[in-house]
């Protein structure tokens, strides 16, 4: 009975938005989820970081933005990519290693990206997401189309040169930029609090950049503050920073060899507070058809996620010969397979 | 003698020095793991991503086992420079390829600070460990062999071992060593096990190893190549060709002798190598023997290598992309002008 507050009153953001950003959440877990099951059971190859419990951070962050507003990120990517709108299908097909993939079978988990829908590049070299975001940036300041440019990266990551020096050109620049820190505690096995002689978001502020800290578990904070710095970027004002607290459910990566070194107690502090049930716990208390539309968003992104597996599972293995394809951009080039130039 | 897994070679390599010489340090990313958790004070959370230096820091202590921030340039330099007062350092970059963001530290200051400051300034004894090596999975910036990238630069040593006790044997060296040493582990290799030598005897920088002795033909082997050149040969020797197989062991400085006196004898020439094979070591031993021992080859060398492309992550993709013994085998029947039989 306490349940039928009006929705107005009671809702920090719109309804829709609401839906739209646990939509996402809810895709991105079923996701990882699942890619968990399949790599454990030995179905998946590869070297897999999922995001499981940071959710919350590229759901509320991506909301934000266009679909011609770029993004760049980490070797923990694949919820920036389904939140930026990569196809799952393609995604999973990849990460099966079949043809037909976002990547063409070249990638991989580490490097899931499609610049179609705004995905620059993710990689594995940590701290190589933040000079490159630099660059749409500065694209669209120079053609003045008021895009931006978001580039993620983790509190192991904010301790390379790489985004340190990204960070002051950016300044200098006055691109239209975000930084975002994923600050889920732990670069492998080391914590923020040794390997970060201060807070990511406080060394941000020497830069000039306006810096705030959000709870990563709430995507309402995170979607309000992520809105302050895209409209800061939008506005001609620069650069900013946002550094939200978060937790990594699945540790470093797939297959890690030891988690001793994590608490249980913090994890189920963060357990807790899991993103999607916080934010299920304001839909449940203000929209009074939340728990039919649950059920259906739910179903949905399950759906999504067995799609995705059908058709990793149904794709063909990749011919060996097309190794030597995609080298070079150039068609004009033609390599053969000890890299010299066919006539 | 003992048996002992690539990896634990390598441990025992760095206990046994770490014991001997207290000015041997050892850092990098989670070369422990765990720094500043209670409980972890002198336990390791991993001792590396692939345990290689576990136990090292219950032994040693946090003030000698360092686990660092994600800041390679840092941490690189910072070995570079603690040389300057008496320390070794032993520094981890896990992969290879990451070796991007810190390459001035390797290439500029590290090669270059004793060649500049002249003959009489000390040496610059720090060891960085990074592992090379296709075939996990992990797609083209966690797989690549590229240690011809850093044996391009005079003033560094690269060394590529391909045994457990050339793994040890050359660890010791390394430290030993009073210039900058590239230690470069192929991750495929861990758990190989062989047989170790007891005791802390070195096994010299920049001395290949003949591998197999046979009179037919000269295969030249860079680290893990060396098990698929093994394979091939066996089949060689049904066929009737006894291949000899020289195991480099060291790319920079490189031991051409042992390499031109057995092609002296064979006459032929392969080279198998998991590095991309333009401006490759593999191209550069082809290139050495062929004006060195141009008379005395019976054919022209060939080289066996992946294609010249980035690694690719497709488990079909990267298993064609990796030299196979049968790659192999036609490689050193194509010296002789024969073709495999179908
Ligand atoms: C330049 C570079 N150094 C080291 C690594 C190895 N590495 C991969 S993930 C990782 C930890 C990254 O921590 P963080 O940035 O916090 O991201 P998280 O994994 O926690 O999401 C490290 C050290 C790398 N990939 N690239
Ligand atoms: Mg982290």
């Amino acid at each position: 009975m306490t349940q039928q507050a009006t929705p107005d009153r009671t809702l920090p953001l719109p309804g829709d938005t609401l839906v739209g950003l646990y939509r996402t959440m809810a895709l991105i877990r079923a996701f990882e989820e699942r890619v968990h099951e399949l790599f454990t059971e030995g179905e998946l190859p590869g070297f897999l970081h999922l995001c499981s419990g940071q959710e919350a951070v590229a759901a509320g962050v991506i909301a934000q933005l266009e679909r011609a507003d770029m993004i760049t990120s980490t070797h923990r990517n694949h919820g920036h990519a389904l939140a930026k709108g990569v196809d799952p299908r393609a995604m999973m097909i990849e990460l099966y290693g079949r043809a037909g993939g976002s990547n063409s079978g070249k990638g991989g988990s580490m490097h899931l990206a499609d610049p179609a829908v705004g995905h620059l590049a993710s990689g594995g070299i940590v701290g190589a997401s933040a000079p490159l975001a630099l660059g749409p940036a500065q694209a669209a300041k120079l053609a003045g189309t008021g895009a931006v440019a978001v580039a993620f990266f983790g509190d192991g990551g904010a301790q390379q040169g790489t985004v340190l020096e990204a960070m002051n050109l950016a300044a200098v620049w006055k691109l239209p930029v975000v930084f975002v820190c994923e600050n889920n505690l732990f670069g492998q096995a080391t914590t923020v609090d040794y390997a970060s002689a201060a807070a990511p978001y406080a060394r941000a502020e020497g830069f000039g950049l306006p810096a705030e800290r959000v709870d990563g578990q709430d995507v309402v904070a995170v979607y309000e503050a992520a809105g302050r710095a895209v409209e800061r970027a939008r506005a001609g004002d620069g650069p900013s920073y946002l550094e939200c607290l978060t937790y990594s459910y699945h540790g470093a990566w797939e297959g890690e060899p030891k988690r001793s070194y994590r608490r249980p107690e913090v994890e189920s502090d963060f357990r807790r507070r899991d993103p999607l049930r916080l934010l299920d716990d304001v839909l449940t208390a203000a929209l009074p058809d939340w728990l039919d539309i649950k059920d259906r968003v739910d179903d949905e992104a399950a759906e999504q996620v067995d799609g995705a597996v059908e058709a990793g599972r149904a794709a063909p293995y990749p011919d060996p010969s097309t190794v030597l394809t995609g080298v070079y951009a150039d068609p004009n080039v033609v390599i053969d397979r000890d890299g010299l130039a066919v006539r | 003698m003992k048996t002992l897994s690539f990896a634990d070679a390598i441990n025992e390599a760095l206990r046994l020095e770490m014991t001997r010489d207290p000015r041997v340090l050892v850092t990098g990313e989670d070369v422990s793991g765990g720094a500043t958790i209670p409980g972890f004070e002198r336990a390791d959370a991993w001792g590396g991503v692939f345990g290689v230096t576990r136990g090292l820091v219950a032994e040693f202590g946090r003030d000698r086992v360092i686990d660092t921030p994600i800041s390679e340039s840092a941490f690189i330099g910072a070995a570079i420079g603690a040389a300057a007062a008496g320390y070794r350092t032993v520094t981890e970059l896990q992969f290879l390829d990451f070796m991007g963001v810190c390459l001035d530290q390797i290439i500029n200051q590290a090669a270059k600070l004793r060649y500049a400051r002249g003959d009489r300034a000390p040496g610059v004894p720090i060891v960085i460990r990074a592992m090379i090596g296709a075939g996990s999975r992990a797609g083209s910036t966690q797989s690549q062999s590229h240690y011809s990238s850093v044996a391009h630069f005079p003033g560094l040593k690269v060394v590529v071992p391909a045994t457990p006790a050339d793994a040890k044997g050359l660890m010791i060296a390394a430290i030993r060593d009073e210039d900058p040493v590239l230690f470069l582990e192929n991750k495929a290799l861990y758990e190989t096990k062989g047989p170790v030598p007891d005791g802390d005897e070195p096994v010299p920088i920049g001395r290949a190893r003949v591998a197999r002795e046979g009179g037919d033909v000269t295969i030249v082997t860079i680290a893990r190549m060396l098990s698929v050149a093994e394979k091939a040969a066996k089949e060689l020797s049904e066929r009737g060709i006894e291949a000899e197989i020289i195991d480099v062991r060291t790319v920079a400085p490189l031991d051409l002798t042992t390499i031109l006196e057995s092609v002296e004898r064979t006459g032929r020439l392969v080279v198998v190598d998991e590095d991309t094979p333009r401006c490759s070591v593999a191209s550069d031993i082809v290139a050495l023997v062929s004006s060195r021992a141009f008379d005395r080859l019976t054919a022209a060398p060939r080289m066996v290598t992946p294609p010249h492309t980035p690694v690719p992550f497709a488990p079909v993709l990267e298993d064609a992309y990796i030299p196979s013994p049968e790659q192999v085998v036609e490689a050193v029947l194509a010296t002789a002008g024969q073709e495999v039989a179908a």
